[in-house]
């Protein structure tokens, strides 16, 4: 009897989670895709932004304290719920992008060089431009090195806990990015996709800005190169096949090229670069 | 919980969930009828399955472990669609009545939900490192960037 209740309230948290979602989604959409020309770039915004926000927004932590009614639909335990679904409802994505890739396939191998290599050029990027600013503007300490010698997904954090362990200063600086990553991660870097991507092409390759759109967790990828698909919609479905192709790469690589790489690479420029500040 | 959430059953359940919500996004903003949409989102659906399927063996037999199932259902999918598979036409054609962005957004809509336990944790990060990140990640895409447009250069292609 009683276990038959606890199985029915945990069904109950699906059906609202799910219709929340419903929400979430039926919201979104109608807002559809929006293009905005700031000065010499375009910002595009799409569906699966608002759906991030709109999720973040309707949480117990946030709408839910003022608005009490929310949470009874959205919970602590509705939210904690949610998780598994994330990696699950990939799939579908996933299959997509499958068949988005199969017709790009020969283009891939043509392009099969610049698109693997140029995956290693994605830890010094961090390291160079994150740790000068970390020292000089923002005036951190070493929290700067694990902050700076990756996109700080969840390869990083395994990276920074095995060389310098989870209470390190390092530890926390790459926790703190991944935790950032989490929560707003996503919409920078269809920031990043829109503006970089419709600014840059001049000069560069449409296909080389698609791939750098490579690193980070598969959401972080697509709304990146989303973004820059929107601005070029004669080769979208190349864009995307190359985003999530060098996206694949990156995280075959990442554990690795972090440890012998990535992380000496930070440490170095960082010893260099506040030795520097002290003198100066 | 953990051995729930990786079952067979939850998989595919989940997935068959996520590919049907996407047709509300498909058919509002894409303006394409659940009708069109359903054998091109019943060929996601199956390619989806038969990954989910593989890495489930795998990861019984216990070879190739690290690699996500994401990866395998991408396979499937890129490998029933290069031109020249028997098929791949047809898969081509079906599979272009459901919109790529119409499949993100039920991702994003869990993600957004989960995410929002994080953000308790956000307010112990400085904002000095929430603010680096976003220079971090610039550095990711133009060191990535760079590289590519350099190799695509000497390469002529």
């Amino acid at each position: 009897m009683t276990s038959s209740h606890v199985a029915n309230k945990k069904f109950m948290s699906y059906i609202k989670l799910h219709i929340a979602i419903i929400l979430i989604i039926l919201v979104s959409e109608i807002i559809g895709v929006q293009k905005f020309k700031v000065w010499v770039t375009t910002i595009t915004l799409f569906p699966m932004l608002y759906a991030v926000i709109l999720g973040i927004i309707i949480s117990p932590n946030l709408l839910g304290k003022v608005v009490k009614p929310l949470k009874s639909i959205i919970s602590d335990k509705e939210a904690g719920l949610a998780s598994p679904f994330i990696i699950a409802s990939l799939a579908p994505l996933a299959a997509k992008y499958g068949v988005l890739t199969g017709p790009n396939v020969p283009k891939l191998i043509q392009y099969g060089i610049p698109l693997i290599v140029q995956n290693f050029g994605v830890q010094p990027g961090c390291a160079l431009l994150g740790v000068p600013i970390g020292i000089f503007i923002f005036k951190l300490g070493r929290e700067v090195i694990g902050a700076s010698f990756d996109i700080c997904r969840e390869p990083a954090l395994g990276v920074v806990n095995q060389l310098r362990g989870p209470d390190s200063p390092e530890a926390l600086g790459t926790l703190s990015v991944y935790i950032a990553g989490t929560i707003y991660g996503t919409l920078w870097w269809a920031i990043i996709g829109s503006v970089l991507g419709s600014s840059l092409a001049k000069v560069f390759n449409v296909y080389a800005l698609a791939m750098a759109c490579g690193p980070g967790s598969a959401s972080m990828s697509t709304a990146c190169a989303t973004a820059m698909s929107l601005v070029f919609p004669e080769l979208k479905d190349s864009i995307l096949a190359f985003a999530i192709a060098s996206n694949l790469v990156s995280g075959v690589i990442a554990v690795w090229y972090d440890t012998i790489v990535g992380f000496p690479l930070a440490e170095k420029l960082y010893q260099v670069l506040s030795r520097r500040r002290k003198g100066g | 919980m953990a051995s729930l959430s990786s079952s067979f059953m939850f998989q595919a359940i989940a997935a068959l969930i996520a590919a049907l919500l996407s047709l509300i996004g498909n058919a509002i903003a894409w303006h394409i009828p659940v009708l069109d949409a359903l054998p091109g989102i019943f060929i996601i659906y199956a390619i989806a399955l038969a990954g989910i399927a593989i890495k489930q063996a795998l990861d019984k037999i216990g070879v190739l472990k690290q690699i996500p199932a994401f990866a395998w259902i991408m396979l499937v999918g890129l490998i029933v669609s290069i031109p020249g598979v028997p098929g791949a036409d047809l898969v081509v054609k079906y599979t272009n009545n459901v919109a790529f962005l119409a499949t993100c957004t039920p991702i994003l809509a869990y993600a957004g939900i989960a995410a929002s336990r994080d953000l308790p944790r956000l307010k112990q990060v400085s904002w000095k490192l929430a603010i680096l990140s976003l220079f971090v990640w610039i550095g990711a895409f133009l060191g990535a960037a760079i590289i590519a447009q350099i190799l695509i250069a000497l390469l002529g292609l």
